[in-house]
């Protein structure tokens, strides 16, 4: 393979229980882990309390899937003081890859047999996803959008 | 002067290489990629996307170009893939490749996934060396 090939990821679209399930989630884990989310969550709880960004100028996505919109320069700005830096979110990427899954394979197929620690490890990538996205400086591509 | 192949047999191996990714898959990966391409998988599979029954095109110049690859849409795992693993009809392996953000064969803009979310990637093109 020669060529760089563009792939995308596109999350399920959060909500208020959701977030509020996050939250409690957190609190929970302790630890560095708990530091991380909640500073993840400042971010995206801002994001959600904000109107959508305007339509235009859209731009295709690379990988062939959904649009790009950039956040609107005022929604941009209030967000700015709450993205971490990229070398933090490195970070948090590889605190959050140490979470259990809460899987197992059983019978060749994978069987969750922990769901707590399969929702928070959901839960951590899913802030963190979100706020990669806010920090390419545009609203989040959720499946949904597609 | 270094060993060349002619255009016909780059599109011969170019087009054999792509035949045996017929009906296969790219599975999406957390962690590194293993040391030999032939070990076993590592990291947690987040993902898995489908090549067609029919993967490549005829080839061109040495390059064969993907057809449609099925996205999904319904990601298994959380995680920040860093490898994939392009595997065969049957499970097997065929190659693997590096994936990140910014950078890696599969370049994501955000390489985070995040389970029951879709996972989609632009045509693969597998090009001959000449």
């Amino acid at each position: 393979m020669s060529h760089r090939q563009a792939g995308g990821s596109f999350a399920p679209p959060i909500d208020d229980a959701k977030l509020g399930k996050y939250r409690a989630l957190a609190a929970q884990a302790g630890g560095p882990v708990k530091d991380a989310m909640q500073t993840l969550l400042k971010c995206v709880g801002k994001w959600w309390d904000l109107p959508e960004s305007r339509s235009g100028n859209d731009t295709p996505h690379p990988s062939g899937r959904g649009l790009i919109r950039k956040l609107d320069k005022e929604f941009a700005d209030q967000l700015d003081e709450l993205i971490p830096w990229e070398h933090e979110l490195k970070a948090m990427a590889a605190l959050f890859g140490e979470l259990p899954d809460g899987q197992e394979e059983r019978g060749g197929e994978v069987v969750i047999v922990n769901q707590t620690a399969a929702d928070l490890r959901n839960a951590a990538h899913h802030l963190l996803w979100y706020v990669k996205e806010l920090n390419l400086d545009r609203e989040p591509i959720t499946r949904d959008k597609l | 002067m270094a060993y060349r192949r002619a255009t016909a047999t780059r599109n011969a191996v170019a087009d054999a290489e792509g035949d045996l990714l017929n009906g296969g898959s790219i599975q999406f990966r957390t962690g590194p990629q293993p040391t030999n391409v032939g070990d076993a998988a590592g990291g947690t599979l987040c993902g898995t996307v489908l090549f067609s029954a029919t993967a490549f095109g005829a080839p061109a110049a040495g390059v064969v170009t993907a057809a449609a690859i099925t996205s999904d849409t319904d990601a298994d795992a959380s995680g920040t893939v860093e490898h994939a693993r392009l595997l065969d009809s049957v499970a097997a392996i065929h190659s693997d490749a590096s994936c990140g953000q910014g950078s890696g064969d599969f370049n994501f803009d955000n390489n985070v996934i995040v389970a029951g979310g879709t996972i989609a990637v632009s045509s693969l093109t597998i090009t001959a060396p000449v």
